[in-house]
């Protein structure tokens, strides 16, 4: 019987191992390759034995090194880690497969190196998920901003080092300016810097300043690439499209929203935020982000490009759902990390696929070419449904949360704006499966896509239908998450 | 030195010391720029001294230990604060 502690080791260390030994296999492909899914094996493993620990009401803690008074280095597995951690390692199994199949079909080079960094940023995305303080966190946070830089600049061109300034340059300097010092300014005002359940502010800062203290998480925490700090993510589509599956679905953009999450909820507290409207600023700001992205994704005619708008949009319902300070929002938020991910993993296979098998990256290109990829427009399909909120898709769930969250709060223009983005998500996603199955074909293309890409795909797809049915665990995580 | 900013109520300077790391990070990423995305055009012969990353390990691992357990530097840097405060009166 292993200890609940060192699950978290049997879960974090996996992809650092496969890190430190993948650069000594650049002769022997097969096991390089290997190793990706496996550590996703183990990595997964640990975390759904950490998710049932949560649920059983264990808090798994594991402190390495006491640095000053309230200051640590350390693990603790909250409701909300457990649940990223769940997705960051799952999702790792079926990218690792996929990255095979893409970079050999691509013939992409220096895939060692692909492969080394890949793993790393898994590490930090699930130290992430469980760090057990602020420092630990933001540690981690900054190692997932290094380790996927070389990842994002992977073809080492003019385009690779315009898009890797732009996101070093978001990314680390909003984290050092704004996300450091409020974190410092938490550690003056309450003592510590542990993630405490229902949050550490109330008595602590006077109310006029908590929306300042807010404003500097949320413009510190780039990663949840909220407007105006959301350009690095477009522009890091010029990175091979495994490395966009990371970024938008298993680590970078969900450690983001995951970060914001979890300082709406444990570092200000539910309760403080419905009690001040400190997070009203926010809800404005995210609805804005919201809509303005949906729309700009409507004029984007590259896959990758409508997909990078369509992500910041949903992020955005994930800090809106926290912003809104209601329990069954931020439920909604949590499930959102979830069900976002399994979909827009999926999207971008599915990007992929047609990348690597047909060269075309373009919207327009695609009429007609329904017939020739049938399984990867139908992944897409479903795909899209489940980011669309349609039933019976995972994504469902999350949006009836946040629905029902906004009408909790009584904030009832949100749910206005979760409609009007629907109808525009329905808009910008369906048009490419509409294009490939109903429109004539232009172009004669006989497309190879690899094994290796079709199942994964295949795979997270039937996850996005498997999640309408299996919510439960992940709503009971969320449940705990809010409980007091 | 940050915390000592912040309790004297100059904030500000808080967000001058982090812009200038900040800034820090342009200068000091046009090198690794430079030795991540440049081909190598010039073939140079190299004789790698081993003690040198002898050397150069003990300082990366010294910057990251300081970062973790910054007793000694803090106690030192204090003590010779107060003895300078102390010479000043």
């Amino acid at each position: 019987m292993i200890s609940i502690e060192y699950l978290i080791l049997i879960t974090v260390f996996p992809p650092l191992l496969v890190c430190a030994i993948t650069p000594f296999l650049s002769g022997r492909t097969i096991l390089r390759d290997l190793l990706g899914p496996i550590g996703g094996l183990v990595s997964s493993w640990g975390s759904i034995k950490l998710v049932q620990a949560v649920l059983d009401g264990e808090q798994p803690k594991l402190e390495f090194l006491q640095i000053a008074e309230g200051i640590s280095i350390g693990f603790t597995v909250t409701p909300l880690g457990a649940l990223f951690g769940l997705v960051a390692s799952l999702l790792w199994i079926f990218a690792g497969i996929y990255s095979v199949g893409y970079m050999r079909g691509n013939k992409e080079k220096s895939q060692t190196r692909f492969s080394t960094f890949y793993a790393l940023a898994v590490h930090a995305a699930l130290c992430i998920a469980y760090a057990g303080d602020l420092l630990t966190l933001f540690i981690f946070y900054e190692i997932l901003t290094f380790s996927t830089y070389p990842l994002v600049t992977h073809k080492q061109d003019e385009l690779a080092q315009k898009a890797g300034r732009l996101y070093m340059s978001i990314l680390f300097g909003s984290s050092v300016i704004l996300l450091l010092p409020a974190i410092i300014w938490v550690w003056v005002i309450t003592g510590s810097l542990e993630i405490s359940q229902n949050g550490v502010l109330d008595g602590k800062i006077d109310p006029k300043y908590a929306p300042f203290l807010l404003m500097m998480f949320v413009f510190g925490i780039g990663k949840a690439a909220l407007m105006p700090i959301h350009k690095w993510l477009p522009a890091a589509m010029v990175a091979p499209t495994p490395v966009s599956a990371l970024l938008h679905a298993v680590a970078v953009v969900k450690a983001g929203v995951f970060t914001m999450l979890l300082v709406l909820t444990n570092v200000f507290g539910i309760d403080f935020l419905s009690k001040t409207g400190a997070s009203f600023w926010l809800i404005g700001l995210a609805s804005f982000t919201l809509l303005t992205t949906s729309v700009i994704a409507i004029y984007k005619d590259d896959i990758k490009a409508r997909l990078a708008y369509s992500t910041i949009s949903q992020l955005s319902y994930i800090t809106l759902g926290g912003a809104l300070a209601s329990s069954m929002a931020t439920q909604g938020a949590a499930l959102h990390i979830v069900t976002h991910a399994a979909g827009k993993i999926t999207l971008f296979f599915v990007a992929g696929a047609i990348y690597v098998g047909a060269k075309l990256s373009k919207i327009s290109e695609l009429n007609g070419q329904g017939k020739s990829m049938p399984l990867i427009f139908i992944a897409f399909f479903i795909g899209s449904l489940s980011i669309i909120g349609v039933p019976p898709m995972g994504g469902s769930w999350s949006k009836f949360f946040l629905m029902l969250g906004a009408a909790e709060s009584g904030y009832f223009f949100v749910i206005a704006v979760f409609c009007v983005s629907t109808i525009l998500n329905v808009y910008y996603l369906l048009e490419i499966p509409a294009r490939a199955f109903f429109f004539k074909k232009e172009k004669q293309i006989t497309p190879k896509i690899p094994v290796l890409i079709t199942i994964p795909t295949l795979m997270t797809c039937f996850l996005t239908i498997l999640l309408f049915f299996f919510i439960e665990p992940f709503q009971n995580l969320a449940s705990l998450m809010v409980s007091k | 030195m940050i915390k000592a900013t912040i309790s004297s109520e100059g904030i500000w300077i808080v967000f001058l010391i982090l812009i200038s790391s900040a800034l820090s990070l342009i200068y000091l990423w046009k090198m690794i720029e430079v030795l991540w995305l440049h081909e190598n055009t010039k073939k140079i012969i190299i004789n790698e001294n081993p003690s040198v990353y002898i050397s150069l390990l003990i300082i990366t691992f010294l910057n990251i230990y300081f970062g973790l357990d910054a007793s000694l530097i803090v106690n030192s840097s204090e003590s010779a604060a107060n003895t300078l405060m102390g010479f000043s009166k």
